[in-house]
């Protein structure tokens, strides 16, 4: 399907991540497969002066919520995405009958739209979420995609045992599964990951080899007011071992853009700083602004866009659809139009999509 | 109307004092009759009683003039009703004439400046022989040499502060210029003391008369222009010593003398001497952006007020003053001298305290990022911003003859 020079995006279901696919160009696409994390809805607030529900309440809320989405989502990554490959992941939803009631909503919605959706499962996944993914993978032929995480490597003999057996349940080969190694945040153990991926067995026969973990912090705490850089180790990591001719199989690149892999649920009444997060070549640099005060994301934008300082850093309003937008806002102090939080998660993810695949499209 | 006439010796009597001074002030009787010899004798008595019982407690009385011309926004010609004449009204202002009764009567009628104001004398320094001169920073100006090789130890003191004034002129003809008979503004909220900003303007007087310089001082040649073109310096490594250069080769004195306590003094300029206008700063503050922005607003003060009413200028300037025309057409000239208000309006400096942001607009505009990070931080009232840009630009250090308090 792809080999290591290929981009897989691993990305929330959330409105910003989903204008962020849907402004890239169809040549950007060619080179990315999005993971797409489904993600709960999160509980409505009490009225004024009403008391809280209780979590069973709230928990029962937001599992009526998925259901009324669940028919919306295929459509919705028609519109974001289109028809070319994505992997989707089911594993952020609450209960594993809901698991199994969203794979068997979404995954025949989609086809019947004409997506290549792969649904994506891990060695921990219950084993009737398993077998629903695998009838559906089986029937629609578009595979599946095993997801291992650092714990999974703690003992290899049981991994690999683990691995058969899951082969085994789903009744695959190698050859119709992705296999993406997830460090998430733990970016501090790439090395040795990368060495015990090294060890699985049959890895040149996958279908595909993906290695992701991601090096955006949780929050900008440790960030000053102002101009910060923050190495982007994720890509560095993967620049290295490409550039390595030690691997025997080479993995595609995969990150969590510019979101913290493991990120908290939005807190309640929670104003953001007015922040600019920008992918360079191997940094990002985030512009920091003060919470509430959206109009610093005009002047964060102007400055990026027009300060001296950052020429040969800002890539142009021609580059991506959130290098454009950046610019526009930066036109204009004292325009109204500030944009809001997801505005700005939209431009800075699809700046950090745009980046990451023209690093990916010029490699050697 | 039968007035039995005593001294004031309580308080009780001294407020019976006032109604009956009052009272024969509103039936205005004539010089000569009775009625005003017993208005005068009163007068006497509660001038007497005053100085006695709270000396300092009352402005004075030019002073409050002065302050009701600025709350009612009065030129010197608006007193001409009260006072006489034009020429009276410069001398009275200029403490060259003191005030008739006539003239107390008016100005409480007219202005409604109380008559117990009024009729104070003015402070010491009018006359030499009633300036106290202990009251002095005699140990700090002894600590700063103000005495050369003098000791203060078995000396005369009203001999040394003499000799210490003497190039300067006479001490009443000094003080005189610094706090009496000719027009001047002190911008602080806190009170300053007189003796230590005398003994201050007079070591700037004198440093400044031992520079030379190329040319004389020209009427007219700062303006904004020529104070861009200083702000400029600011970007080079020794900008204060290239502003004082600049400064000296326009005629300008630019002296650096620290302030004393109780003056919470910034900067001033004395604008009497119209062959050379001489600008004291104290750096009170160990900041660049301090620096520049005193030095351009009294420069401004140059600028907008050489040959007018106020000819010296001391400022605090912790806080605006939005109550004096002079000091907000200072600080307006300052600020469009270093950060213009057209530019700042459509900077992302003036939204967000960022580093990045002062350094954007310090470059378009040529100056030093710490004048725009003084700036923002002035006009986002938060003195918290930014702080690692202005602490990390000294000034004192390139003044290493002054020995600067620790």
């Amino acid at each position: 399907m792809f080999d290591s020079k290929h981009y897989i995006p691993i990305l929330k279901w959330k409105p910003a991540e989903q204008q962020a696919l849907e402004n890239l160009t169809d040549k950007e696409k060619e080179l990315i497969s999005p993971l797409i994390q489904l993600v709960m809805p999160q509980p409505k607030l009490p009225k004024l002066g009403k008391i809280e529900k209780s979590r069973e309440e709230q928990l029962e809320e937001v599992e009526a919520s998925l259901k009324i989405k669940l028919p919306k989502i295929p459509e919705e990554i028609l519109k974001s995405w289109g028809k070319t490959p994505a992997f989707i992941d089911f594993s952020l939803i609450y209960t594993d009958p809901l698991r199994i009631e969203s794979l068997n909503q979404i995954l025949p919605n989609a086809e019947n739209l004409g997506l290549f959706l792969i649904p994506v499962v891990n060695l921990s996944s219950d084993i009737g979420v398993l077998r629903a993914t695998s009838i559906l993978a089986k029937k629609y032929n578009h595979g599946i995609c095993l997801r291992l995480v650092p714990a999974d490597f703690a003992d290899l003999a049981k991994l690999y045992q683990e691995i058969q057996n899951f082969l085994m349940v789903c009744s695959l080969s190698e050859k119709d599964v992705d296999l993406l190694i997830d460090l998430k945040e733990k970016d501090y153990e790439y090395l040795k990951l990368i060495a015990l991926s090294q060890k699985i067995p049959n890895l040149d026969k996958w279908r595909t080899f993906i290695f992701a973990s991601g090096a955006f912090p949780i929050d900008l705490t440790k960030c000053d007011i102002g101009e910060n850089y923050i190495s982007r180790s994720d890509w560095n990591n993967w620049f290295e071992q490409m550039n390595s001719k030690k691997l025997q199989r080479y993995p595609a690149f995969a990150d969590y853009t510019i979101l913290h892999p493991i990120q908290k649920e939005s807190v309640r009444f929670f104003s953001p700083s007015a922040s600019i997060r920008y992918a360079l070549k191997d940094q990002w640099l985030v512009m920091r602004g003060q919470k509430g005060k959206t109009v610093q994301y005009l002047a964060n934008a102007q400055l990026l866009s027009q300060a001296q300082k950052f020429n040969g850093k800002f890539r142009g309003a021609g580059f991506s659809f959130g290098d454009n937008y950046i610019a526009e806002k930066g036109k204009d102090l004292k325009s109204p139009k500030t944009g809001n939080a997801t505005n700005w998660l939209t431009a800075g993810i699809n700046c950090h999509l745009t980046c990451t695949v023209s690093q990916i499209a010029n490699l050697p | 109307m039968t007035i039995k006439i005593k001294v004031i010796k309580t308080e009780e009597e001294y407020k019976e004092s006032l109604k009956l001074i009052e009272k024969l002030m509103r039936k205005d009787p004539d010089s000569n009759s009775e009625e005003s010899e017993k208005l005068n004798l009163l007068v006497t008595l509660v001038k007497d009683y005053e100085s006695n019982a709270f000396p300092d407690s009352l402005p004075d009385p030019v002073d409050a003039i002065l302050f009701r011309m600025e709350q009612q926004n009065l030129k010197p010609r608006d007193l001409i009703p009260y006072l006489g004449s034009r020429s009276k009204v410069s001398e009275i202002l200029t403490r060259k004439r003191p005030l008739t009764m006539s003239m107390i009567r008016a100005l409480e009628a007219g202005l409604g400046i109380p008559a117990k104001v009024l009729i104070k004398e003015s402070d010491e320094f009018r006359n030499e022989n009633d300036i106290v001169w202990s009251k002095f920073p005699l140990k700090e100006m002894e600590k700063r040499g103000y005495f050369g090789k003098k000791s203060l130890t078995n000396a005369n003191i009203k001999e040394l502060m003499q000799d210490f004034l003497r190039p300067v002129g006479t001490p009443s003809e000094f003080m005189g210029m610094a706090m009496l008979r000719k027009s001047y503004y002190i911008r602080s909220l806190r009170p300053m003391d007189k003796q230590a900003l005398t003994a201050w303007s007079a070591q700037i007087v004198k440093k400044a008369k031992r520079i030379s310089y190329p040319t004389k001082f020209k009427s007219g040649v700062v303006n904004l222009v020529f104070m861009q073109k200083l702000a400029k310096l600011s970007v080079k490594p020794n900008s204060p010593l290239l502003a004082q250069d600049f400064l000296k080769n326009n005629a300008i004195a630019l002296v650096i003398e620290p302030h004393f306590n109780k003056t919470y003094l910034d900067g001033g300029v004395i604008m009497t001497n119209k062959e050379l206008p001489i600008i004291g700063l104290t750096l009170r503050y160990d900041r660049l952006d301090n620096f520049w922005f005193t030095l351009m607003h009294e420069l401004a003060h140059i600028a907008l007020h050489y040959d007018q009413n106020i000819n010296l200028f001391y400022d605090d300037l912790d806080r605006a003053d939005f109550n004096h025309k002079e000091e907000a057409e200072a600080d307006y000239l300052a600020g469009e001298a270093l950060v213009s208000k057209s530019k700042w309006e459509n900077s992302p400096a003036k939204l967000i305290p960022s580093p990045i942001a002062a350094e954007s607009l310090a470059r378009e505009l040529g100056v030093h990022v710490v004048i725009v990070a003084g700036k923002m931080r002035h006009e986002g009232e938060s003195y918290q911003y930014l702080n690692s840009i202005v602490n990390q630009e000294k000034v004192r250090k390139y003044f290493p003859e002054i020995k600067w308090d620790k």
